[in-house]
């Protein structure tokens, strides 16, 4: 009897309960004041266009309210109903993930309610993004930092699955002793051949390659790096790279190649060469990127405009505008051909940096700025397409006022990851974007995470964002040990202008 | 005599009794040394620059998650957590008190469990040391945190019931590996060397003492190589006092208390288990000869069976202790750091009268550029950086510390100020962010970063320092209120700061210049930037440009001020009685009383060749010692000779 009646008891108790949690979630019911306009949201997740396979675009809600309720729906599915009482809304991943896989190429829909306290329910113009066809590479490799000015302390790159939130380590500076970590690349998107620079006052300048779960410890300190499609060989810069700083303007920081040349690994002889047309002695040359066939190396160039080459700045430092080139390169006779100008800087008027090419070989992302060689300190910095077949390019719609740099694309030629300082000037954050197979790109969205109110306080910034086709899966264990080792490959690296000298590191290419 | 247990228990619950109302009369002693004379606000204030240890915490999971991704995180994450409290001197002199009350407990515990003579008064040891290194303005915490921690680690093992020594080898492995993730190679020192001495010399476990060294040491680098990813130097550094992060910027002295911090323990367990050991043998080599029975031995923690000390000794030993603690404190403390760490203290909270005020109790001959500068801020803000400037003691570097051998992180912070206050933005904002790459996200530093941008006219980015520092457990009400001014407009007097400041802002130009080449690019964008024209004053002064004094004074008009301040006027008697002169007075409108002491200077000046010289430096010195003649014929280090 006494069974019964507490079984009885606890029943009712979940009966009860149930009704009041079911009482709980928002119903709008029909009374709702239509407002016409979407509401605000942080991040900006509306009117975008979405790969099938990103995490949950988390967002929060900041119209004023006590309640608030979102719906989620496309044309096929069931809809996710999102309650919340403090305008943070957090999408469950499964569903999100079956929505979005079921709906390629259609719609997601974001009807937003907001209740306050007199008015009851408000209801904002439906957010409306776009699912494309073709989905992105699943992880995203950055660097991330505190903005840096001379010092530096904590550097890591990490990967991110795009798909889900999780974000790992692949190495950290505090393994080899605080130094600096920069310039990872990877051969296509391939995460099983990635590259890594590191300056260490104890462990010495080198560049770690890491190669199938293998790493080498190479003796010479390689900046921006392009691999040859066939992975047999990289070409790399070598820069004599100052910073300095500016009384006035939003940007304090600024960086100048004092010197600059290319320089090309063979990764079978192990053996560092300068073809000459890649390191001119009155001209500075940076930011190499490979066509997809391995036909083409495109590159920065700027003649040098002054004669001393130790004072910093130097004369005329903001005259310095380079051209984008390309010289075309035999793998197989292992020749150079002649150089040649794709686009000039007195053409454009702007310096020409940080040229990527598509995966299908027809597009050519760059940026230009003002003057310079390093665009994410140039808030006038914005992102360009050229269409490789007519050489015509286009300033991109999906630029903001301020700096946008530090592009990759995807695998699939349909998605490219970039920096951005557009929150406000000073942080960067990684932005996707999607382009379409005319080379238009959409508006971009900020890579989504758990917590939507991240980015209000994070201090640290992101750095070169790269596309990669799966996690990286160099172990950090190999990696740190190999930072902390003698360097199993000694390079003798043809002595120029540019070859950094025995010295305390300069804070150069761990810039943001 | 045998006492019977009923009466051996009454007695061990008054002992107690005793002793928690003794150690509660000394800690409230202690509490009162620190909240009172030692101050700990003071240390707050000084944290990441007199301080070099810069305790960050901030509320959330993602700095929870990042302290705890490293060796020694739990420790961090706590003594950042405590630390905090030290903004109010009274509670950081209770957090003092109540780590130190459980080091000795802790202390108290193995001592009496090694049945080591007098361990409750050596208990007191780790107590004094705390309070001594505190008193030197230290920041022992994450030490004693971490000694602490040790101790309990090896307090529990000792209560492992389970006696096999593989079972026991096995437990301390596991324990050993919890201990270095939460309290460092530091912390899992202590818990090792204290298991060795226990299995060795109480418990006869030579098996398990043979490998707890060497384990603990296997474990740290497997955990740092594989989980950590550290290199072995660094590994085997963390939390103790040996590693860069305790050592940076401590003076010899204290560094040596916290080394004894750490090892107190240990080495009195090992002395008391030998002297045993060692009484034991010879004891039992008597017991042989003479065939009497052994007495039972004490448990621990109590008191011995022929009962309680007589009323003499019950008091003397405790009044010794005392005795000594209190001449230990009274040496240790540091009375001249504490004027220069109150300084610094006042300065960053802008209480310039207070400034000034310890900084004329500053012993004489006694000169650190870094209290010159505050000082000549604090005579900035008090409107007599000009009159009253040469009463301290002045060197040109400590103006805008220019001395190439100062880098420091009290530097960065100081010169970020000065130059927030005359509008050199883009310098303080580099200084700023510098400071927080290498003491992280710190409260103050946040508040400076975010004012510098609300300033610069970039709200986003301020607010997400806001943000940041809304995190802060002390600074969360400044953030608020800041968030709020960025949201509704800010107070009247905060807004009116604001705009002076942007008016003051340089749009254009390098860094690089020297003092007075970055003050008067900042008067040529705004004539009205009184800092830069005062601090460009006194770099002449400083420097003896007389001429620059004198072809600059035309400015003090349309910056408002009344008269020539006395400074000045020195410096135009100066410039024209060099010259054989007269000063033309329309033109420059110096006071009488100005010109007669400069008449009187000179007339003593002169007799210097004839009189007694000293007898005249003397009466110089007297009668103008606090006179920028004096300064310009005796000090100044590029002219006036």
């Amino acid at each position: 009897m006494g069974y019964r009646v507490a079984t009885a008891v606890c029943w009712g108790v979940l009966a009860v309960s149930g009704a009041w949690l079911g009482s709980c979630r928002p119903e709008p019911g029909k009374d709702c004041t239509e407002i016409a306009r979407e509401p605000n949201i942080s991040p900006d997740y509306s009117g975008t266009v979405i790969p099938p396979n990103i995490a949950p675009l988390n967002f929060r809600v900041l119209d004023p309210g006590q309640r608030y309720l979102v719906r989620i729906h496309a044309e096929r599915g069931p809809t996710l109903d999102l309650a919340s009482r403090t305008g943070l809304i957090r999408i469950p991943q499964r569903p999100w993930r079956a929505m979005l896989g079921a709906n390629r190429g259609n719609k997601v829909l974001f009807d937003v309610y907001v209740k306050d306290g007199g008015h009851g329910w408000r209801r904002f113009q439906t957010i409306s993004n776009s699912i494309a066809r073709e989905g992105i590479d699943d992880t995203l490799v950055y660097r991330l930092m505190r903005p840096v000015y001379t010092e530096w302390n904590q550097i890591g790159i990490y990967q991110r699955c795009l798909e889900t939130y999780e974000q790992s380590l692949v190495m950290h500076n505090r393994s080899f002793g605080s130094g600096c970590l920069n310039c990872h690349s990877f051969v296509g998107n391939d995460p099983n051949l990635l590259t890594i620079g590191l300056r260490s006052q104890i462990y010495g300048d080198a560049t770690l390659l890491a190669c199938s779960g293998t790493v080498t410890k190479i003796g010479a300190k390689w900046g921006y790096t392009a691999w040859h499609p066939s992975g047999r060989l990289a070409v790399y810069s070598i820069n004599k790279v100052r910073q300095f700083y500016h009384a006035g303007g939003t940007e304090v920081r600024d960086v100048v190649d004092l010197d600059s040349a290319l320089a090309c690994y063979d990764l079978r002889s192990q053996r560092v060469v300068c073809p000459p047309p890649l390191s001119e002695k009155d001209r500075l040359e940076t930011y190499p990127a490979w066509s997809p066939d391995g036909r083409y190396l495109y590159y920065c160039s700027a003649p040098i405009l002054w004669k001393d080459r130790d004072t910093v700045p130097p004369e005329n430092y903001d005259q310095v505008r380079y051209d984008l080139r390309r010289i075309s390169y035999d793998v197989d006779q292992d020749e150079w051909g002649q150089a040649e100008t794709v686009l000039s800087a007195e053409q454009t008027g702007l310096s020409i940096l940080l040229p990527r090419v598509s995966p299908n070989g027809r597009f050519l992302l760059f940026c230009m700025c003002r003057y310079g060689c390093f665009p994410v300190y140039q808030p006038s910095s914005d992102l360009y397409m050229m269409d490789l077949s007519t050489r015509r390019y286009t300033r991109l719609a999906i630029n903001s006022e301020y700096s946008e740099s530090w592009h990759s694309w995807s695998s699939n030629g349909h998605w490219i990851a970039f920096s951005s300082k557009r929150q406000g000037g000073f942080f960067t954050r990684t932005y996707l974007s999607y382009v379409d197979g005319n080379g238009t790109a959409y508006k971009p969205f900020v890579l989504p995470q758990r917590d939507p109110t991240t980015y209000d306080r994070q201090l640290e910034t992101y750095s070169v964002p790269e596309l990669v086709k799966g996690p990286v899966r160099t172990r950090q264990t190999l990696l740190a040990r190999a930072a902390r080792s003698e360097a199993s490959v000694k390079v003798d690296v043809p002595i120029t202008g540019a070859t950094p000298q025995a010295r305390r590191p300069e804070p150069s290419q761990e810039r943001e | 005599m045998v006492v019977p247990s009923g009466a051996r228990q009454r007695m061990q619950r008054m002992w107690n009794k005793r002793r928690v109302l003794c150690d509660l009369a000394v800690f409230s002693l202690c509490w009162l040394f620190l909240a009172f004379v030692v101050e700990p606000n003071l240390v707050y204030h000084a944290f990441g620059t007199i301080v070099l240890d810069a305790p960050a915490f901030s509320t959330g999971w993602s700095f929870a998650r990042e302290s705890f991704g490293l060796p020694g995180g739990c420790i961090s994450y706590v003594s950042g957590f405590l630390s905090q409290g030290y903004a109010y001197s009274w509670l950081g002199a209770l957090i003092i008190v109540l780590v130190a009350w459980c080091l000795l407990a802790l202390s108290r515990w193995h001592l009496a469990h090694a049945e080591c003579p007098g361990s409750d008064v050596l208990a007191y040891v780790p107590v004094l040391l705390i309070l001594m290194v505190y008193s030197r303005y230290q920041h022992p915490l994450a030490g004693c945190l971490t000694v602490s921690m040790g101790l309990i680690f090896s307090l529990v093992f000792e209560r492992v019931p389970l006696r096999g020594p593989l079972i026991r080898s096995g437990i301390y492995g596991l324990m050993a590996a919890a201990s270095y993730c939460l309290m460092g190679a530091g912390g899992l020192g202590v818990f090792a060397v204290l298991t060795t001495v226990y299995a060795i010399l109480v418990r006869r476990e030579w098996m398990l003492g043979a490998v707890v060294v060497p384990a603990g040491a296997a474990i740290t680098w497997v955990l740092a190589d594989q989980v950590f990813h550290l290199s072995p130097a660094q590994a085997f550094l963390v939390l103790t006092p040996f590693s860069p992060d305790t050592m940076k910027g401590m003076k010899m002295v204290p560094w040596v208390w916290i080394v004894a911090l750490y090892a107190f323990v240990p080495v009195a367990l090992l002395l008391a288990a030998s002297w045993k050991g060692l009484s034991r043998r010879i004891g039992g080599s008597r017991k042989t000869r003479s065939g009497t029975s052994r007495r039972a031995e004490p448990r621990a923690g109590s008191r011995p069976t022929s009962g309680p000390p007589s009323g003499l000794r019950r008091l003397a030993l405790p009044g010794l202790a005392v005795a000594v603690a209190a001449c230990g404190l009274t040496w240790s403390h540091d009375k001249m750091n504490r004027q220069f760490v109150l300084m610094n203290a006042l300065s960053r909270q802008g209480r310039w009268a207070e400034v000034l005020e310890a900084a004329r109790q500053l012993p004489k001959g006694q000169w650190n550029i870094f209290c010159n500068h505050d000082i000549n801020r604090a005579l900035f803000h008090s409107g007599r950086l000009g009159y009253e400037m040469f009463s301290f003691p002045q060197k040109p570097d400590a103006l805008l510390l220019t001395d190439q051998h100062i880098e420091s992180s009290l530097a960065l912070l100081k010169l970020c100020d000065a130059y927030m206050e005359m509008g050199n933005l883009n310098a303080s904002e580099k200084l700023a962010s510098e400071f927080m790459v290498t003491a992280g996200r710190f409260g103050p530093i946040l508040e400076r970063l975010a004012w510098i941008h609300i300033i610069k006219g970039e709200p986003d980015t301020a607010r997400v320092y806001l943000l940041a520092l809304k995190r802060d457990l002390i600074y969360r009400d400044t953030a608020e209120a800041m968030l709020d001014g960025l949201r509704n407009g800010f107070e009247p007097d905060q807004a009116a700061h604001v705009e002076r400041l942007r008016q003051s802002m340089r749009e254009r130009g390098l860094f690089g210049s020297g003092v007075e080449v970055l003050q008067n690019q900042l008067l040529e964008h705004n004539p009205r930037n009184k800092m830069a024209f005062e601090y460009l004053m006194a770099s002449y002064l400083l420097t003896g440009q007389l001429d620059k004094i004198v072809a600059n004074v035309e400015r003090l008009k349309p910056l408002g001020y009344p008269d020539i301040p006395t400074h000045y006027e020195e410096a135009i008697l100066l410039y024209y009685g060099l010259q054989g002169r007269r000063v033309e007075l329309n033109r420059f409108p110096i006071r009488p009383e100005t010109v007669q002491r400069y008449r009187r200077f000179a007339q003593l000046n002169n007799s210097m060749g004839t009189a007694d010289p000293q007898a005249v430096l003397d009466l110089l010195t007297r009668e103008f010692g606090t006179s920028y003649f004096f300064y310009y014929r005796f000090q100044c280090p590029h002219q006036g000779r």
